[in-house]
């Protein structure tokens, strides 16, 4: 039995489902690796947001961090882990998915509206 | 979060070093402007042309040699993307996933930077010889068999010869050239002013008459420097926003 848009949505991963996550992780995804600065450029979000969803990416097991000194700076470099691709390309599919049953369960629960008069 | 802030961030991640048009596109530009002033200057020592041709140069070499600093300093750095296929699709607005979000799409393929110069440098004389072939043929059909007409009025490469065929040949690379970005930035309305300058040049490397060499430096080194411009104004606007 097919799961309803409801419970699709349920079981989407929640270290991906994340406004802030996502956007890190789709900006990793078009690269092989990218720095704090720009991420924190990219997204939008501030140093400590960013510092504090990147732990928590990579607790998850989904990115891998690396620091390096560059002209005595801290440059910390970010990419995708190996667990981290396929988990992001898993996500769209399930987005796809449930687009498309919220698209079937529109047409099949559409109540339509009460004539007036 | 929603579809065109995933697919902006998409994009300018991919296309982040494409899109430093001061290190690329304006110091290209500029060169080609110092080499039209030189062209029209020949023989003469106009003041105008001598200061245009010094200006431009110096700022090309300025902007070679700090532009990626500028750039890594201010947006960070980013690694290209391996050359590996792109299967990620545009996201549904992640807050009403089962609401209002319009549509769902496949991201266009995004051809791999090892592959992006050849296609460029194979875009050029491909351009070239259809426009050549529709507006100013150099063949002529005999017996079902195209003769080339071209070759041996250029080998002996006269003045009149080699200005026939430089100027629209300079039009014909340029106008390909911001085709192929076009193209290779996946035909997105943001981009539209690669299609544009490219239509521009192409149109005027198909002109049945020859503008002199050094006006179609100047023109192509303008174009170049505004799309480097433009281009850097579009990474500037979408990476602007610093917490």
């Amino acid at each position: 039995m097919n799961a309803t848009p409801f419970e699709q949505l349920a079981n989407l991963d929640r270290r991906v489902h994340d406004p802030a996550r996502l956007a890190i992780l789709t900006a990793l995804s078009a690269c092989e690796r990218a720095d704090f600065l720009f991420l924190q450029r990219v997204t939008g979000l501030t140093k400590g947001n960013l510092s504090s969803h990147l732990s928590k990416l990579e607790e998850a097991g989904l990115v891998e961090i690396e620091k390096r000194f560059v002209e005595k700076k801290t440059q910390t470099l970010v990419r995708l882990s190996e667990e981290g691709r396929p988990a992001i390309e898993r996500y769209w599919k399930e987005m796809e998915k449930l687009r498309k049953s919220a698209a079937r369960w529109e047409m099949h629960n559409l109540v339509p509206e009460p004539s007036q008069g | 979060m929603e579809n065109r802030d995933l697919d902006r961030i998409r994009f300018v991640t991919r296309h982040f070093h494409d899109l430093q048009g001061l290190r690329s596109l304006v110091p290209i530009g500029l060169i080609t402007l110092s080499a039209g002033a030189l062209s029209a200057g020949r023989g003469a020592t106009s003041p105008v042309l001598l200061s245009l041709q010094a200006v431009s140069f110096l700022a090309a070499v300025l902007l070679i040699a700090g532009a990626g600093r500028y750039y890594r300093s201010t947006f960070g750095e980013v690694e290209a993307p391996l050359d590996r296929p792109v299967t990620a699709p545009y996201a549904l607005s992640i807050f009403s996933p089962a609401g209002s979000a319009p549509w769902l799409g496949s991201s266009p393929q995004a051809i791999p930077p090892s592959r992006r110069l050849p296609v460029i440098l194979m875009l050029a004389p491909a351009a070239f010889a259809v426009f050549q072939f529709l507006f100013r043929p150099p063949w002529i059909k005999l017996n079902s068999v195209y003769i080339y007409l071209g070759f041996e009025s250029l080998v002996p490469m006269s003045p009149s010869a080699f200005k026939a065929f430089s100027t629209p040949l300079i039009y014909a690379l340029c106008g390909s050239l911001f085709l192929g970005l076009w193209l290779l930035r996946q035909r997105r309305l943001s981009q539209s002013h690669h299609l544009a300058l490219g239509a521009l040049l192409l149109g005027l490397a198909a002109l049945p008459v020859a503008a002199p060499l050094w006006v179609a430096l100047l023109l192509c080194g303008s174009a170049l420097v505004l799309a480097g411009f433009l281009d850097h104004r579009q990474l500037v606007r979408a990476l602007g926003r610093q917490q």
